[in-house]
């Protein structure tokens, strides 16, 4: 078969496979062709806006497996092909020079046996590493069954493995994976973790020890293919974590491939927006110091669509804040929305020289647009004050609208639906009875109205009274919004979210309060909100 | 800090590494919830002594906070000028100052020698030790010169010109100067930000190192101070850059010789040059930097940074055809249709460079 045609069906067989990052191992290169950045290396980016990192291909896409989600599996009817040993490494190799690639990324379909399809691939690696002398990024994934000297040797040609877990559950396993068991998965994941501390232990004696997968080992699974709950998958990542050590986890959107009876119809779209917000929570778990119960719980094992999970923890448990930025602990930082590890460093460090104002904090790179609700600042010691509606409003995650538009879609509700309960959940009272708060928050509509001529954004004149002379315009403007009630949105257009307080300003506009009425009840800012729910 | 597990050094967050398993993390984590605990009671308890006080039904945190309603537009101009009177009358007095204040303090109360500002402007060769020596005549003359403009990019000016001729012993001074009195971070944050394309670098630098002279040490931590900002977004800018090119730059393999063209907006071939060297160690190759009119080239393992006008490249063989053809295939193939995501691949791999790479170069 032509090597064009051969490698557009193994490339083709691997594209669902997310876990191809670069990242993990660090060689200095100088010898041979060669290195590996610890922080990894994008290539290229594809049409649907993944990096492309790795060579990603398969050994082979002959399976003898017949799992129901994939392509490969026995079943399907498509063309087969598979690479010679030798064939793989000068592709890589040629790939490689020309700074293509930062390395391979390996995966088979299961030739013959687990044993077999490994032997070949250790083959391929063998050849690059030992007569190509190469020392760029090699990510080879284990195939469930190999047996453990194997897996041995292929650790000490890769610089990551990963084990696929495929499923969230067992159950979910046995029913599209038959060939697959969970025993077949956790032993290799339990070895290669052995392995690693055993490798690192080795070369602190000896220097020149062989490193057993420098990058440690990920693993990936399939979301939306089954029915598991969002809390059950990060309870499980967060698990696999802590007892596998893994570095990463991935989340693969299930995107259809087959009819089968069990599985999602083959017109049902990807739910980015879960994977998405899986992302997130994965990423509070590795670096925010968040607990998989801290995020989802059992009696709320679904994600907010609407909220990222930082955010949502925040709306929940507002008794944390405000977080005074001149005096709280980092990992207390790490909590506020908009503050991320890379912030909440820089906090520490120039709070050192000076207390720190909203100006400073702006320029250090802090996202004030979610982050002014949650703190206390030298210009602002009591903390801004704001509504709750509009805080929520500014929360709203701009995502769910460009992301997932298709899972919101009024008319066929997939991901659980925002009822005006949740709103109520969100922990913003913005209960019928609290008359005496709504009043007050609708005398700042009232205001800003009155001094600006409807336009909102009359509140500058509030930061001037703060004492910060420090402040541009441009700030004034942009929370505006935090103070007055009503965004200042006419004079920017753009992003959904925007768009659609817009529409709820103007909406209001002709429903809200005047300064007469405002006196009489809360209709203002129930109004508003309800409108909101109802718009979504 | 030792992990209890494996015995390595554990350190990465403050004092507790971040691995969920691990003891250390359980102890800091029961500290810090026990912590949050704490807090969470007094809150309460201080919210049951502000209700027992005032005698009304449990508010609401929508109550709690509308407790002081705003004020209106009239009352916060008020106590603006109020505020700003205050501030006059009594200087020493107000709370600690945020280093925004700090600022319009320094303006409100100038220097004891004020620089004649603005009344000159500086022309340089454009090197680093140029921009030095501009520092030099800057500071000993007491002068705030309008703008300092290396001599290609002079322009014609109603403004007093003046040429700074390079003094090499003189710009080793004022380089000596900066570690010994600000901090060696500091010169490396200077000599990275004057390669680097921010507009009118030359006074963002010296505009910096006015005020680091004056803090010294700590000038690196204020992060917040507009000077010290700008130096650093730009450094931020020219990094982010520099690990781009790291990625897209595409050799093409002309008999041996790699070669690559590559159009950055900073001057990042310094920052570079080391990755590939060491990358591509046993090869021979040519970076050329088409903006900046410069190639980074490696020969022999030996690399040199050299200034060249123009560089073409020779017509593709035919195995070198072969490789592009089964890159962009690849490219193309490992697309998943279902998540197609234009604006996404936009935002991480910007149109600027597409016309340097193999793949891009015919979507554009």
């Amino acid at each position: 078969m032509e090597l064009m045609e051969k490698f557009k069906i193994l490339a083709d067989g691997a594209k669902y496979d997310a876990a191809c990052t670069s990242s993990g191992a660090d060689r200095p290169g100088n010898k041979g062709l060669g290195s590996a950045l610890a922080a990894g290396c994008c290539h290229a980016f594809s049409a649907d806006g993944r990096c492309i990192s790795l060579l990603k291909v398969l050994m082979s896409n002959a399976c003898a497996y017949d799992c129901r989600y994939c392509v490969n599996r026995s079943s399907n009817d498509v063309p087969r092909a598979t690479f010679t040993p030798a064939e793989l490494a000068e592709l890589t190799i040629q790939f490689y020079r020309r700074n293509y690639i930062e390395g391979l990324f390996l995966s088979s379909g299961v030739v013959k046996s687990p044993d077999y399809t490994t032997e070949r691939m250790i083959r391929a690696l063998e050849i690059l590493r030992y007569e190509h002398d190469f020392n760029g990024y090699i990510h080879a994934k284990t195939i469930p069954g190999t047996s453990a000297e194997l897996i041995q040797r292929l650790g000490i040609v890769a610089d990551r493995l990963s084990v696929n877990i495929e499923l969230p559950s067992e159950g979910s396993l046995t029913r599209l994976a038959p060939d697959k068991t969970k025993k077949d998965i956790l032993r290799p994941m339990g070895q290669i973790r052995d392995g690693v501390k055993e490798s690192r232990r080795d070369l602190v004696v000896y220097k020149k020890a062989p490193a057993f997968a420098a990058a440690g080992q990920a693993t990936q699974m399939i979301i939306g293919a089954t029915p598991e709950t969002d809390y059950r998958i990060i309870s499980l990542a967060s698990s696999l974590y802590s007892h596998y050590d893994l570095k990463r986890v991935f989340y693969s959107a299930y995107i259809p491939v087959a009819e089968y009876d069990t599985l999602p119809a083959i017109d049902t779209k990807p739910p980015l927006l879960r994977e998405h917000r899986l992302y997130q929570a994965d990423f509070l778990m590795r670096q925010y110091h968040f607990d998989a119960d801290e995020i989802l719980s059992e009696e709320a094992p679904s994600f907010n669509p609407y909220l990222d999970p930082k955010c949502n923890w925040a709306v929940h448990n507002m008794w944390f804040f405000p977080v005074d930025v001149n005096a709280a602990a980092k990992e207390d930082l790490l909590r506020v929305p908009g503050i991320g590890p890379l912030g909440a460093s820089r906090i520490v460090a120039a709070r050192r020289t000076g207390r720190l104002g909203m100006a400073e904090l702006k320029k250090i790179g802090v996202v004030l647009k979610r982050a002014q609700y949650f703190i206390l600042t030298a210009d602002f010691p009591a903390g801004l004050r704001f509504s709750k509606e509009t805080t929520l409003r500014a929360l709203i995650d701009p995502g769910a609208y460009t992301l997932g538009r298709e899972q919101l879609s009024l008319f066929e509700p997939v991901a659980p639906m925002l009822t005006g309960q949740d709103w109520l959940d969100t922990g913003f009272g913005i209960e019928a009875g609290a008359a005496p708060g709504s009043v007050s928050e609708s005398r700042g509509y009232g205001d800003g109205n009155g001094s600006s001529g409807g336009g909102g954004h009359g509140v500058g004149g509030r930061y001037g009274a703060g004492g910060s002379s420090g402040y541009s315009s441009g700030y004034a403007a942009e929370s505006g919004a935090a103070y007055g009630g009503l965004p200042g949105t006419p004079a920017r257009g753009g992003s959904p979210t925007r768009k659609l307080a817009g529409a709820v300003a103007a909406k209001g506009a002709g429903v809200l309060p005047s300064a007469e009425d405002v006196s009489s009840g809360a209709e203002g800012a129930e109004e508003t909100i309800l409108h909101l729910v109802g718009r979504i | 800090m030792r992990c209890p597990r494996d015995g390595s050094r554990c350190g990465k967050f403050d004092t507790v590494r971040r691995c969920p398993g691990c003891p250390l993390y359980q102890q800091a984590k029961a500290a810090r919830q026990a912590k949050w605990q704490e807090q969470r009671q007094a809150q309460e308890q201080s919210q049951a002594r502000v209700q027992a006080l005032a005698q009304v039904p449990p508010p609401t945190m929508a109550q709690a906070q509308a407790q002081v309603p705003p004020p209106t537009m009239a009352q916060a101009q008020a106590q603006a000028q109020e505020q700003s009177q205050a501030r006059v009358q009594a200087l020493a007095q107000v709370p600690p100052p945020t280093m925004a204040q700090e600022q319009s303090q320094a303006q409100e109360q100038p220097p004891p020698q004020p620089p004649a500002a603005g009344a000159v402007v500086y022309y340089y060769d454009g090197s680093l030790a140029g921009f030095f020596c501009c520092v030099y005549e800057s500071y000993y003359l007491r002068e705030a010169p309008a703008e300092i403009l290396a001599e290609r990019d002079a322009q014609p000016t109603l403004l007093q010109t003046k040429t700074i001729v390079t003094d090499l012993s003189i710009a080793a001074r004022v380089r000596d100067s900066i570690p010994a009195r600000i901090c060696g971070d500091a010169l490396d944050l200077i000599e990275t930000v004057f390669l680097s394309c921010l507009r009118e670098k030359e006074m963002c630098l010296l505009r910096f190192l006015t005020l680091a002279y004056r803090e010294g040490r700590k000038t690196l931590d204020m992060l917040g101070h507009p000077y010290v900002a700008a130096l650093l977004d730009a450094e931020k800018h020219l990094l982010k850059e520099a690990h781009l090119l790291r990625g897209f730059v595409r050799f093409s393999d002309y008999g041996g010789v790699l070669a690559s063209q590559i159009t950055p907006k900073n001057f990042i071939l310094p920052f570079i040059a080391n990755h590939f060297c060491a990358r591509f160690s046993e090869e021979e190759f040519i970076i050329f930097d088409k903006n900046h009119k410069a190639a980074l080239i490696y020969q022999g393992r030996r690399r040199e940074i050299v200034s060249l006008d123009e560089l073409p490249f020779p017509e593709a063989d035919e195995a070198e055809e072969r490789y592009r053809a089964l890159w962009k295939q690849f490219y193309h193939t490992v697309t998943i249709e279902a998540r197609y995501n234009p604006r996404c691949r936009m935002t991480h791999l910007p149109k600027r460079y597409w016309e340097n790479m193999t793949e891009m170069r015919e979507l554009l």
